[in-house]
């Protein structure tokens, strides 16, 4: 691309002589720094942990190139760069999840004691066009799909079908159209998954998890140990970190650590803490009592995209003095919404900060209100975080376990399309009972839009089709750029 | 040792006139300071020009004395702007050795119209900057100086909820730069180094009169950045009749540190084939073409432009054309894109009522049909005092209506029918102002 001529000058050409990469890597490796900058900076192990997570499976590099997809949605140039039907007609400003995918949902027990199972992270939550979540939603099941089908390749290849992910695709807006169509019928049509009724067997499984996990004090008694009569923090690893090996190099990832956290800290979480309970669902029911401080760790390993915030666990006393009803929370970092470049921000968007955003669409979104009561959020200056209670009820759907689960005979592929369609009309609902960020609900005009939902089915998977392979290629160019650049993509090197 | 202070408080509005670029900063981006119009209205006569002076001369000057330079500065009209060919103050190395330069420019308005048939008015702030500086000849044929200038930002990015305190203005550098110049004949050189403005800008504004209302399709959509870190010589001839531009800077921006090895190297030539006194001010004829190669990014994604421009300036009208054509683009080697500017404008009551046209035509990717946008605007305006373009001093009130429109497969939402299309009416208040403070200048 650029001329030898100049190379040839050396110095005094002062011009760039780097190597070049294909433009498709040079763009993917510009823009995964630009993004992680402020990690690349604040905790440079942190962030190429975070690239060392991305590359270990190709859905693991789709959850962490949530911005990538949306530039390329967006941007000039971009790859996905495509009509939006529906945005069309005039659905610009439907409430979204923002980064909805198949890992994004787990379970939750409402402040009733209803288990019920649905997203979990808004974390990237925005208004825009609707299509923007069906599209990451139903990639992320056709991405599944084939690194499910990659998985069985050497033990059982023909449990799963390449050609069959585009299933998994299609039930994802089918199920979002008729979700849509359902509550044009009476707001009781609404999918709400509970334990009250079955909603196919991975859903059910989930279900039934979270009702054991959480029954039995997971999380808990993780990252806790009873001293005498009292609870205390647990210090340590509860699972090993280890080193991803990147070409001649190695980074070190953190599965499940916990940290002990200096007094600046520990004073600054009290602080967080004393004002997270003026934003939970219900104040009344998180007292001072209740929100007494016992101890406070640095939380390190969870997430991709989110590998490098700051997370911290936070017990408290809950209801009563006595241990067995303490609780452990999470104060979790939260940045901005999933960006949608050179499209407008809404100056009439609801939300002072990051946090509020947050907790405000996460309640929005969910089927409860109160799916997780204790939910909230926190403001520390310019930082934003949001707390939210850590129990063995939010457990998470994997998409590791597919293949697995396959073998087992435990699930068979149509379950996954059914939990494909599920998690479709979930996202229909979430979208159609939510409000606009300029008009009320959506679900009357997203209903008026989507007809029988043939265009919007047509649209996501012929965009899975393109768009697909490109993840999947763009995931053998991180693996390439890790080990050309080092961990850090040779930031600061 | 000169220094030179300059505070520059500039204003993002929230909103991008066009945005078709994914970072594009919320709409703002100034002109380089130094870039102003020639004068439309007579400019007070100013001092001489670097006379011949009678007092001892200096150590420079001792082997070959002063001499008469005869610039076109008695109208004053490249005076705030002739850099490397007149300084911006009237300096001589005995009686006026120094001066301060204090400055500021504000764009603030009004808008009400429709973007994507919703409703959306406001008031705006599109920038609010204030500098100073200092400026020393310690010799006949040479001086020196510098300039800092800040400028405001919002603190949150465009698709940010949260800033400093909100989303706060907040100030920045936007020029830090140190500058020689020196004088042989008829040729005028001189280097600016730090983080200097970008010359094509500066070139393109000297043929643009109303920049209060809009920026140049290159600047408002990021073909150029307003400033780099780097260096910048010119060499300039016959008076500015023809100008040579050269600038290596980290081309990464004002906002971003170098993140490649390699530097942006931006050549420019600008030939004034008119350029010629009137006694109402300046006819001014130029011809613009340049040549950047350049990388951006960690991973030195090309980021080159070629650009082309055809300026016009007159006491009476102005107008233009610029073309920019991007190798290279939004962090996209294999993007090319390119945008289209005409401007026209001219008085039809001198200082009380003008009248202004300009086009703007963007294409997103040069290979997509219909990945343009359009941005129409028309306005009249009025001075409130005279201007006086030595001092940069204009007080104008803009009032206009503009329509942005997007094609079928322009970005961010390719396909959606006037989802973005934006029809507003301005009422923009344009207040600008130099004042010099030195031994031989006179009161502001």
């Amino acid at each position: 691309m650029r001329p030898a001529v100049l190379c040839l000058l050396g110095p005094l050409a002062l011009v760039a002589c780097a190597p070049v990469e294909d433009a498709r890597a040079a763009w993917l490796r510009h823009t995964l720094v630009l993004d992680n900058q402020d990690f690349l900076e604040r905790d440079p192990g942190l962030a190429g942990g975070k690239f060392a997570k991305m590359s270990e499976s190709p859905f693991a590099f789709f959850r962490g190139t949530a911005p990538q997809l949306a530039r390329d949605l967006f941007e000039p140039g971009g790859a996905a760069l495509r009509p939006w039907p529906l945005a069309d007609r005039g659905l610009v400003d439907v409430a979204l999840v923002g980064d909805a995918h198949p890992e994004n949902i787990g379970g939750f027990r409402t402040g009733n004691g209803t288990i019920t199972v649905d997203f979990n992270d808004f974390d990237a939550a925005t208004y825009g066009p609707l299509e923007l979540d069906v599209r990451r939603l139903a990639l992320g099941f056709w991405i599944a799909c084939v690194q499910a089908h990659d998985d069985l390749a050497d033990s059982a290849p023909d449990l799963l079908a390449a050609a069959g992910c585009d299933d998994w695709a299609a039930a994802v807006p089918r199920g979002y159209a008729d979700e849509i169509v359902g509550l044009e019928v009476g707001r009781e049509a609404a999918t709400i998954v509970t334990d009250a009724a079955s909603h196919g067997v991975v859903l059910d499984t989930l279900l039934e998890d979270a009702r054991a996990d959480g029954d039995g004090g997971d999380r808990l008694a993780d990252y806790t140990r009873v001293e005498g009569d009292r609870r205390v923090m647990f210090h340590g690893d509860i699972d090993p970190a280890r080193l991803v090996e990147l070409g001649d190099r190695s980074q070190l990832v953190f599965e499940d650590s916990v940290r002990p956290v200096d007094s600046v800290t520990q004073a600054r979480v009290e602080q967080l803490v004393a004002q997270w309970t003026t934003t939970v669902i219900d104040p009344a029911g998180v007292g001072r009592d209740a929100a007494q401080v016992l101890g406070v760790v640095a939380r390190f390993g969870a997430g991709i995209s989110s590998y490098p915030l700051d997370r911290w666990y936070v017990l408290v006393e809950g209801p009563s003095a006595a241990i067995d009803d303490d609780v452990l929370l999470e104060l979790k970092e939260v940045r901005d919404a999933l960006p949608m470049p050179g499209a407008r921000r809404p100056i009439d968007a609801p939300f002072d900060g990051n946090g509020s955003r947050v907790v405000g669409m996460q309640r929005e979104l969910q089927g409860f209100l109160d799916d997780d009561p204790w939910l909230g959020w926190a403001d520390d200056g310019g930082l934003s975080f949001r707390v939210r209670e850590r129990t063995g009820y939010q457990n998470g759907f994997r998409v590791a376990d597919i293949a697995p689960a396959l073998i087992a005979g435990d699930w068979a592929p149509a379950d996954l399309v059914e939990l494909a369609a599920t998690c479709g009309r979930m996202l229909g609902r979430s979208h159609a009972r939510a409000r606009r960020s300029r008009d009320g609900v959506a679900g009357p005009a997203i209903a008026a839009a989507i007809g029988d939902g043939t265009v919007l089915v047509d649209d996501t998977v012929t965009f899975v089709r393109d768009y697909g392979p490109i993840v999947l290629d763009d995931h053998a160019r991180l693996l390439a750029l890790l080990a050309e650049h080092g961990p850090r993509l040779g930031y600061g090197e | 040792m000169i220094a030179t202070v300059a505070l520059l408080l500039a204003v993002a509005p929230d909103e991008p006139i066009a945005a078709p670029l994914p970072q594009a900063p919320d709409e703002v981006t100034a002109p380089a300071p130094a870039a102003e119009p020639p004068a439309v209205e007579p400019s007070p006569p100013t001092a001489a020009p670097v006379a011949p002076t009678a007092t001892p001369p200096t150590a420079a000057a001792v082997t070959k004395p002063a001499s008469p330079r005869r610039r076109p500065i008695a109208s004053g009209p490249w005076v705030p702007n002739a850099w490397p060919t007149a300084p911006t103050c009237t300096l001589d190395p005995t009686d006026a050795p120094w001066c301060a330069l204090v400055r500021a420019d504000v764009f603030a308005g009004a808008r009400a119209g429709t973007i994507g048939g919703a409703a959306q008015n406001e008031f705006r702030l599109d920038r609010a900057e204030a500098a100073t500086g200092l400026l020393w000849k310690p010799a006949t044929r040479f001086e020196t100086g510098g300039v800092i200038a800040l400028e405001a930002i919002r603190s949150a990015g465009p698709q940010s909820l949260t800033g400093i305190d909100g989303d706060s203005l907040v100030v920045r550098l936007l020029e830090a730069y140190g500058q020689a110049a020196a004088h042989f004949g008829p040729i005028d050189v001189g280097v600016r180094a730090g983080l200097v403005p970008e010359r094509w800008i500066e070139q393109v504004e000297k043929g643009y009169d109303t920049r209060g209302f809009d920026a140049l399709a290159s600047d408002r959509v990021r073909m150029f950045d307003r400033a780099d870190i780097g260096v910048a010589f010119t060499a300039s001839a016959w008076d500015g009749r023809v100008d040579v531009d050269v600038e290596i800077v980290n081309g990464e921006g004002r906002a971003q540190r170098e993140l490649n090895r390699g530097k942006n190297t931006t050549a420019i030539v600008t030939v004034r084939p008119l350029l010629r006194e009137h006694p109402r001010g300046p006819l001014v004829l130029a011809l613009h073409g340049a040549f950047r190669d350049g990388s951006l990014g960690i991973a030195s994604i090309a980021d080159r432009r070629g650009a082309a421009a055809v300026t016009f300036a007159s006491p009476w009208v102005y107008a233009g054309v610029e073309f920019v054509h991007a190798l290279g683009y939004a962090g996209r080697a294999d993007l090319q894109a390119s945008t289209l500017s005409s401007w026209v404008s001219g008085r039809i009551l001198p200082r009380w009522l003008g009248a202004m046209a300009k086009y703007d035509h963007v294409r997103q990717d040069v290979a997509v049909a219909g990945s343009v946008i359009h941005v129409v605007g028309g306005a009249v305006f009025s001075d409130v005092f005279e201007h006086i373009d030595r001092n940069r001093r204009r007080v104008r009130v803009y009032a206009g209506y503009q329509f942005e429109g997007y094609g079928d497969a322009a970005a961010p939402l390719p396909g959606v029918v006037g989802a973005l299309d934006a029809h507003r009416f301005l009422v923009q208040l344009e207040l600008r102002g130099l004042a010099r403070f030195g031994p031989k200048e006179i009161r502001p």
